[in-house]
């Protein structure tokens, strides 16, 4: 059953009873005139406030913040888990260079003839 | 023929707005007085607080927007009247959420109206109403408010609340199911 025939009468039940007696804007209607006419002459109506500016911006900046805040600290692990996995592996490249059992070479081109020359030799 | 009586009322508000807006305070008058009082029903509406007096500077913030804005209502001045005074209402409880000044709107700030007349049994159910009302959110009365009270369509409310037409549309579901649960709550207790 759709729900909207019990708001539309909910809405009207709350008005029941209430006063919209309107006398006193009727009253305060030449009040309010001037004020529209210094807003148009001003444009202050217009022109959106700094609070209002800053409310809509705010959320915007904050959740921009945050993804850079994630950026960054995923750089920064990765990169600390890069220079980790580094650090391990470059003892045993220093080692494969020292024993001459490593199968890529020590960079060196001139070096590493040497050392293949040395192990055909023995 | 037909047609011209029925678009006649429609061209008249709007002469006396142009009026009104051109600095006739007497078409102010007649403006204020025609539409002032569903103006503020329409902000008690929306503030959850029938007879406070927060609805009155909802209605003159919304009265000096509509000499003020550039936009012209498309039909009905009334109702565009009132969706204004709608969004003012909005405002309003925005506003005094975010500089957190006092708490929302006390629901129950009409019964001093419904004590001057009806059965206590009429004045009860129209507290179980507002007290149902009052747990919905702001923007959830003010679309039931233009939707489903004033019969204004769903893209007529999302313009004028400043939000999408999907949005409204579901704002709308979600708000009439929940009233309903909260009138089926309220009067089973």
């Amino acid at each position: 059953m759709s729900d909207e025939p019990v708001a539309r009468k909910a809405m009207r039940r709350a008005e029941r009873g209430v006063r919209d007696d309107a006398s006193r804007l009727v009253a305060a209607v030449p009040a309010l005139m001037k004020e529209a006419q210094r807003r148009r002459t001003t444009g202050g109506e217009g022109s959106p406030s700094l609070v209002e500016l800053a409310t809509s911006a705010l959320p915007k900046l904050a959740a921009a913040t945050a993804v850079v805040v994630i950026a960054a600290t995923w750089i920064v692990v990765s990169e600390r888990r890069g220079a980790a996995a580094a650090a391990t592996a470059t003892p045993a490249s220093l080692e494969s260079v020292i024993v001459g059992s490593g199968s890529e070479g020590t960079g060196d081109v001139v070096f590493d003839a040497v050392l293949a020359a040395g192990r055909n030799d023995g | 023929m037909e047609a011209a009586e029925v678009a006649e009322p429609f061209s008249s508000d709007r002469h006396v707005l142009a009026s009104a807006r051109d600095g006739s305070e007497e078409a102010g008058r007649r403006l204020m007085a025609d539409h002032g009082p569903s103006m503020l029903r329409t902000a008690w509406h929306v503030l959850g607080s029938y007879g406070g007096n927060d609805a009155e500077d909802v209605v003159q913030e919304a009265f000096i927007a509509a000499l003020t804005t550039e936009a012209l209502p498309h039909g009905d001045v009334g109702a565009w009247l009132r969706s204004i005074a709608a969004r003012k209402a909005l405002d309003a409880v925005r506003g005094l959420r975010r500089r957190a000044e006092r708490p929302l709107p006390d629901p129950g700030a009409g019964e001093p109206e419904l004590a001057a007349g009806g059965s206590s049994s009429a004045t009860f159910e129209t507290l179980v109403v507002r007290e149902a009302l009052a747990a919905l959110s702001p923007s959830d009365r003010a679309v039931l408010v233009l939707v489903d009270l004033d019969g204004h369509s769903m893209a007529e409310a999302a313009a004028a609340l400043g939000a999408t037409s999907v949005g409204t549309r579901l704002r709308a579901v979600r708000a009439r199911r929940k009233l309903a649960k909260l009138l089926r709550e309220g009067k089973g207790s």
